[in-house]
């Protein structure tokens, strides 16, 4: 693996969430369950859906680093085949898949304004990826293309993180 | 806390019902006020989530920790917790309440040790930090950053502005996506990206730089060290970075349709084979490193004046 691979490896390594950490909300509430006194909101489908988008986003990154060896190589093999689609394999599907119906819940708990703001610039991101995908297949040989093409994907795949991560305290109410 | 009178006071009831109905809306939503003092390790981590509303974090000299302000009638409690070494404020909303108006509002200011290390996680909230010396990881969706700070920074937003000073700072990382950037900084090394926003670098000496964005322009004035390594990329946005006096350093700058203008070394040449235009030159015996790619972006490279 050379430097830029690694780099860009460990970019995407650093995206993964550190942890799930338990909303500190939650815990007055286990701890009334554990001590036998009735609660007002289950917390398990709270707990759930918190699990679910991490372990979406993880899940994704784990299939493009194990699938792959590292998401520079899955982006050479596309690069490599001249196609510079995404990679068609289903469980890549299926975290994307996952990441984006998280990306999609958390949007929609944000006001209008800031939704389109971030629908915008996500419309931005994909737009210059399929500019640059169909400039590769003009030029499939462009260093640039390719350094942009990459960075581009992963751009989007930031946004939805960074949407998901941020709105984390929503999903910490009582 | 509580904000139900107590006892009988109106004993003529068509004075109170005067009363209840000349009283004007906003004093029947009257925002609940916060008044809360920890103590707090000077050199202690404060860790802040919140939703909605204005967050103040303000450093000063004492060891304590002081949350006052108020929250909106939508809002549950403003949990303030910890050991000292560790405080987290976080506000409150009672699942299923809706957060999009102003009574789902936290509106605080904190004080902190001026030394703490502060983390912020805001949703729909202003930040405004001011006189803090400590590291400052800040998370925003929708609301802006601003301020200065003393310590490193990771200033992350994904619709709202970034205006900060951090002259101390030896690390500073400002990301981005439809919001602007406005940094002003020290000898630090740097990170800024945007998707769609502008960013605006004011930089001491740099070391370490990597500028990115989609769309958005970068524009950074700076000093390079004499082992610099600046790294930029753009798809259709512009690159400028005006320098103190010419880096001698090693310069790749590459763009496929994009224009490169530079005000020193030689003029950039269009390759052979392929679109785009090259510049490629060495000044001096530094091993300070200049590479910036585009597509369509324009890269200027230039010395102030």
């Amino acid at each position: 693996m050379n430097d830029r691979q690694q780099e860009a490896l460990d970019r995407l390594i650093a995206t993964l969430p550190r942890d799930v950490v338990p909303p500190a909300n939650l815990w007055p509430r286990v701890a009334s369950r554990l001590s036998g006194r009735p609660r007002r909101a289950p917390p398990m489908a709270l707990a759930a859906v918190i699990a679910m988008a991490a372990a979406g986003l993880a899940s994704f990154f784990t299939w493009a680093v194990l699938e792959g060896r590292s998401v520079p190589r899955v982006i050479q093999t596309v690069a490599g085949s001249g196609a510079f689609d995404e990679p068609r394999d289903p469980k890549y599907v299926l975290a994307r898949d996952s990441v984006e119906k998280t990306f999609r819940e958390r949007l929609a708990l944000l006001e209008p304004a800031t939704r389109a703001k971030i629908e915008s610039s996500l419309a931005v991101i994909q737009k210059a990826h399929e500019d640059i995908r169909k400039a590769l297949a003009a030029d499939p040989q462009s260093a640039v293309l390719q350094q942009l093409w990459e960075s581009t994907w992963h751009d989007e795949f930031d946004l939805y993180d960074r949407v998901v991560q941020g709105t984390q305290p929503t999903m910490t109410r009582i | 806390m509580s904000h139900v009178p107590s006892g009988n006071r109106f004993k003529n009831p068509t004075l109170a019902i005067a009363l209840a109905v000349l009283c004007p809306w906003p004093l029947a939503f009257a925002a609940t006020s916060v008044d809360e003092h920890r103590p707090a390790n000077p050199q202690g981590a404060v860790e802040i989530d919140n939703v909605a509303g204005n967050i103040d974090v303000q450093g000063w000299d004492k060891p304590e920790v002081f949350v006052s302000g108020s929250i909106g009638k939508d809002v549950e409690r403003v949990d303030v917790t910890g050991d000292g070494n560790r405080t987290s404020i976080r506000v409150v909303l009672p699942n299923g309440r809706h957060w999009h108006t102003s009574d789902g509002e936290a509106n605080l200011v904190i004080r902190v040790p001026t030394n703490s290390s502060v983390s912020a996680t805001l949703v729909s909230s202003d930040l405004k930090i001011s006189a803090v010396r400590g590291a400052l990881e800040l998370r925003s969706v929708s609301g802006s950053i601003t301020g200065e700070g003393g310590g490193d920074v990771r200033a992350n937003d994904v619709s709202g502005d970034i205006h900060f000073t951090a002259n101390a700072a030896k690390r500073i990382e400002a990301r981005a996506i439809s919001g602007d950037i406005v940094l002003t900084a020290g000898n630090a090394d740097i990170e800024a990206s945007t998707v769609s926003g502008d960013a605006h670098l004011t930089l001491g000496t740099v070391t370490r730089a990597r500028f990115k964005t989609v769309s958005g322009n970068i524009s950074a004035t700076m000093a390079a060290a004499a082992d610099a390594q600046i790294d930029g990329e753009t798809v259709s946005g512009d690159i400028k970075l005006d320098f103190a006096s010419e880096p001698s350093a090693d310069y790749d700058v590459q763009t496929l349709s994009g224009d490169i203008d530079n005000c020193f070394g030689p003029k950039p040449v269009e390759p052979r084979h392929g679109p785009g235009k090259r510049l490629a030159f060495k000044t001096g015996e530094g091993s300070a490193r200049v590479h910036l790619t585009s597509n369509s972006g324009e890269v200027r490279l230039c010395t102030r004046k």
